[in-house]
């Protein structure tokens, strides 16, 4: 008489668990083998403190080496009038985060940027620069892009990201309250 | 008809997690997913209640180590936890809760992967779709902060139900049940 087959587990699980492993060794293998070293700021443009003959076309945060960032924000306005004087979106260049500009009136500016990079760090900063009268001509207000291109946006006080997070604290105090109490069968769902 | 009997393909290697310590497994995981979830709440609260500045609000981790919240290991590693965890306790689910607690686990398949591809791009700064950032496949169609949002969300909300009806299930599905969640069907059948 031969012994019973001992059971094995299914395919199906053993082969997940192979799928998950590989993935972990490549992740840690992935995280071993690329160097990230620290970046900074290298330099601004116009530097800041600086007064500028004309107005520039550009501001931009130059850094000493490659940046990987998670989200980037930069955005350029008159001192004390809160209005974007942005030309167009942010960009991230590789090593130069660039905002273009269209600036009307001489006077102060104010830069603020905002570098997430993908090790979590954060690279902030403010510059301060000074437009000079009697510079090259301006272009007329009507020939300027909407107010608030490229400026500073998280995505956080939107209708959906808060109808989420109400939804997520229901289920939360429903499952901490299930879990809380001893498991009893559901009264008055009897079935079979 | 014997419990053993209605769980037919013998011993498993799981079956320890998902027999005697199922409870103990759930309510560890469960406390790692409610833990996740006071992060994103108090985040909420400070943004919305206390008024922070969006890049401030950090929820609790973040105050003391503001470079963990926004690390790319940190969120793919929590994809990674949620992923095997909903894998590793499936078996103890019976009933229309494992049908639910698959669901989860189907769609954090998915985030998952979305992950992934984050973490590969920030990693070797290589990135897809011809972006200047990390960026996952509907990130091209969704921000990045409502579309995790509301990965968590779709897959917490199955989680909830199949939880639910886990530890409140109906006569049929309590007798099909072999962990340690199962009700007591004694004391049970004495309940009018």
């Amino acid at each position: 008489m031969t012994a019973p087959a001992q059971p094995r587990p299914k395919d199906g699980s053993r082969w997940f668990g192979y799928l998950v492993a590989a993935v972990v060794c490549g992740v840690v293998a992935l995280a071993a083998v690329t160097d990230q070293p620290t970046t900074r700021v290298a330099g601004v443009t116009p530097a800041d403190g600086s007064t500028v003959a004309g107005p520039p076309a550009e501001v931009a945060v130059i850094f000493d080496g490659v940046v990987r960032a998670r989200e980037f924000h930069l955005s350029v306005e008159p001192a004390g009038q809160g209005r974007s004087v942005a030309a167009g979106p942010a960009k991230l260049e590789e090593r130069r985060l660039v905002l273009p500009v269209s600036v009307t009136t001489a006077g102060a500016y104010l830069a603020a940027y905002h570098v997430l990079l993908t090790d979590g760090r954060e690279l902030t900063g403010v510059i301060r620069f000074t437009v000079a009268a009697g510079g090259p001509p301006v272009p007329a207000a009507a020939d300027l892009p909407p107010a608030g291109a490229g400026g500073h946006q998280h995505g956080a006080d939107d209708p959906l990201s808060l109808g989420l997070l109400v939804l997520d604290l229901l289920l939360v105090v429903v499952v901490a309250m299930v879990l809380l109490r001893r498991p009893r069968i559901r009264a008055g769902r009897h079935r079979g | 008809m014997s419990v053993a009997a209605a769980r037919p393909g013998g011993v498993r290697q799981t079956d320890w997690l998902n027999g005697v310590h199922h409870r103990k497994a759930l309510n560890l995981f469960m406390i790692v997913v409610l833990a996740h979830w006071a992060e994103h709440l108090t985040q909420a609260y400070q943004i919305w209640v206390l008024g922070w500045p969006v890049p401030q609000a950090r929820g609790v981790l973040g105050l003391a180590y503001p470079w963990l919240v926004t690390s790319e290991w940190l969120h793919y590693g929590y994809a990674l936890v949620m992923l095997v965890g909903l894998w590793m306790l499936r078996r103890g689910f019976v009933g229309r809760a494992r049908g639910w607690w698959l669901v989860a686990f189907g769609i954090q398949f998915w985030h998952h992967i979305e992950h992934l591809l984050l973490f590969v791009q920030a990693q070797t700064g290589t990135f897809f779709f011809g972006r200047s950032v990390p960026t996952s496949v509907l990130q091209l169609v969704l921000p990045r902060v409502e579309l995790h949002l509301f990965y968590n969300t779709v897959v917490f909300l199955p989680m909830v139900i199949a939880i639910i009806l886990h530890l409140r299930p109906n006569r049929a599905e309590a007798e099909l049940m072999t962990c340690a969640c199962a009700p007591r069907l004694a004391v049970a059948a004495s309940t009018p």
